[in-house]
């Protein structure tokens, strides 16, 4: 016995080629920066902190398994056969979690809920036109890498998997690489969340790129948007939930679960919108844990992982482009009443993307104020995500 | 290629979808306003 063997964690190092030490190493230390970007508010810290910690201790706790392989004691996501998912499930410690909220799509359900609960219709159903039109301008990226995808050599239900990153919106990327592709749930899921943070730093430039500054300086009275009854938000959550379940029924467990948090909001049960606040920040944290938990070294080691970050971020920039210029149009068609700015903040992602729209007029025209019309755009962009995830998840297994 | 060719139908197709549920929701929005504000007008 030498000294090494006190110290698995380092001495499986020696059993790992290079390239694969290598990454090991590179995982440990993105985990790092990301725990790092979520403590200084750089990124999401809710979903950063705990999946970058995980990542970090995932790839740093590998050790020489049953059978010389090596693994870790975290999770398996690639195992199915029934008597070696009960081996797992006592041998991995969030195996349970990830089998039970994972893998059939729990996890993206609870966090739609309770994105349901926080979501503020007022601004899309005052405008319920100008707000799909743009959130179907930014779904661009959606659609376009999903051909894009194919003729780099993925099939029809992957490049579906990959094409809804452009959606931006978490849940969804979760529910359809799930249902579609769950061999690269993992590396889809995980650049999505990543991207997610990183490319809305990217957005304020591909603005300044596209839209003049003479354009990005134009008021929008946040008074002209006018007021909401919550009856008729009420009654909206509920209609809209069965009747797009009715035509989508694929995924009418994500309608359901974001109408039904809408309904509980506009409904002022106040027990239950507790409840859901808390099952949100529960659900967040355990997303990022067990996100974290599955970016091992041993998982993540896929030869389409480079192709899928660089299609993701193909999908995020189209979609933003798609909405710059679905802004461009409003803006037109508008007789230059409005700022283009607002179609950044469909490209999903409550209420992120509308903060960056705000602060980009801000940059221009300090006392400008466009968040309230750019929330509109940003929860139409959510309900298009939904759907053209419910279209995907019905139309790709057709062919 | 013949591929692609199909994606790219399927892409269209989804986007037509899309085009035709938004306008399902945007329906739902214009047929619930009508009703909520029938029924405030007839409480008032």
């Amino acid at each position: 016995m030498n000294l090494w063997d006190f110290f698995p964690g380092l001495s499986s190092f020696a059993l790992m080629g290079p390239g694969q030490a290598l990454i090991r190493i590179l995982l440990i230390l993105l985990g790092g920066v990301l725990v790092y970007m979520g403590y200084k508010d750089k990124l999401d810290p809710l979903l950063m902190l705990p999946m970058g910690f995980t990542m970090a201790v995932v790839n740093g706790g590998i050790l020489i398994m049953g059978g010389g392989e090596l693994g870790t004691l975290f999770v398996d996501p690639l195992v199915s056969e029934p008597n070696k998912l009960l081996d797992a499930l006592q041998v991995y410690f969030l195996q349970p979690f990830y089998n039970f909220t994972f893998a059939n799509g729990l996890i993206a359900c609870l966090v739609f809920m309770g994105i349901g609960v926080i979501t503020d219709l007022d601004f899309f159903i005052a405008r319920p036109f100008l707000s799909l039109f743009l959130a179907l301008a930014a779904e661009l990226g959606t659609i376009l890498t999903f051909p894009l995808a194919v003729a780099f050599g993925f099939d029809f239900k992957e490049a579906a998997s990959i094409a809804i990153v452009g959606g931006a919106d978490g849940p969804m990327v979760l529910f359809t690489s799930l249902t579609l592709a769950r061999h690269l749930f993992v590396p889809i899921s995980v650049v999505a969340y990543v991207y997610l943070g990183v490319c809305y730093a990217i957005y304020p430039y591909l603005i300044k790129l596209l839209v003049p500054k003479r354009l990005r300086a134009i008021p929008m009275d946040p008074m002209e948007i006018r007021t909401v009854p919550a009856s008729e938000k009420f009654y909206f959550a509920i209609v809209a939930g069965v009747v797009l379940s009715l035509f989508f029924p694929v995924a009418a467990p994500l309608f359901a679960c974001f109408f039904f948090g809408v309904a509980v909001k506009e409904s002022n049960i106040g027990r239950f919108r507790e409840f859901l606040d808390v099952l949100l920040s529960g659900s967040t944290m355990f997303l990022g844990f067990t996100l974290g938990g599955l970016l091992s070294v041993t998982i993540v080691m896929n030869p389409k992982v480079l192709l899928i970050m660089i299609l993701g971020m193909v999908a995020l920039l189209l979609s933003g482009i798609g909405g710059l210029i679905g802004g461009l149009i409003a803006y037109k068609l508008s007789k230059g009443k409005i700022n283009p700015l607002i179609g950044i903040a469909a490209v999903s992602c409550v209420p992120t993307t509308a903060k960056v729209a705000q602060h980009c007029a801000m940059e221009v025209e300090e006392t400008i104020m466009i968040l309230p019309h750019a929330m509109g755009p940003n929860v139409a962009g959510v309900i298009t995500t939904a759907i053209l995830c419910g279209i995907y998840v019905t139309l790709v297994p057709m062919f | 290629m013949a591929d692609v060719i199909v994606a790219l139908r399927i892409a269209i197709l989804t986007y037509a979808l899309g085009l035709f549920a938004c306008g399902l929701v945007g329906g739902i929005i214009l047929v619930v306003r009508k009703i909520t504000s029938d029924r405030s007008k007839g409480v008032e």
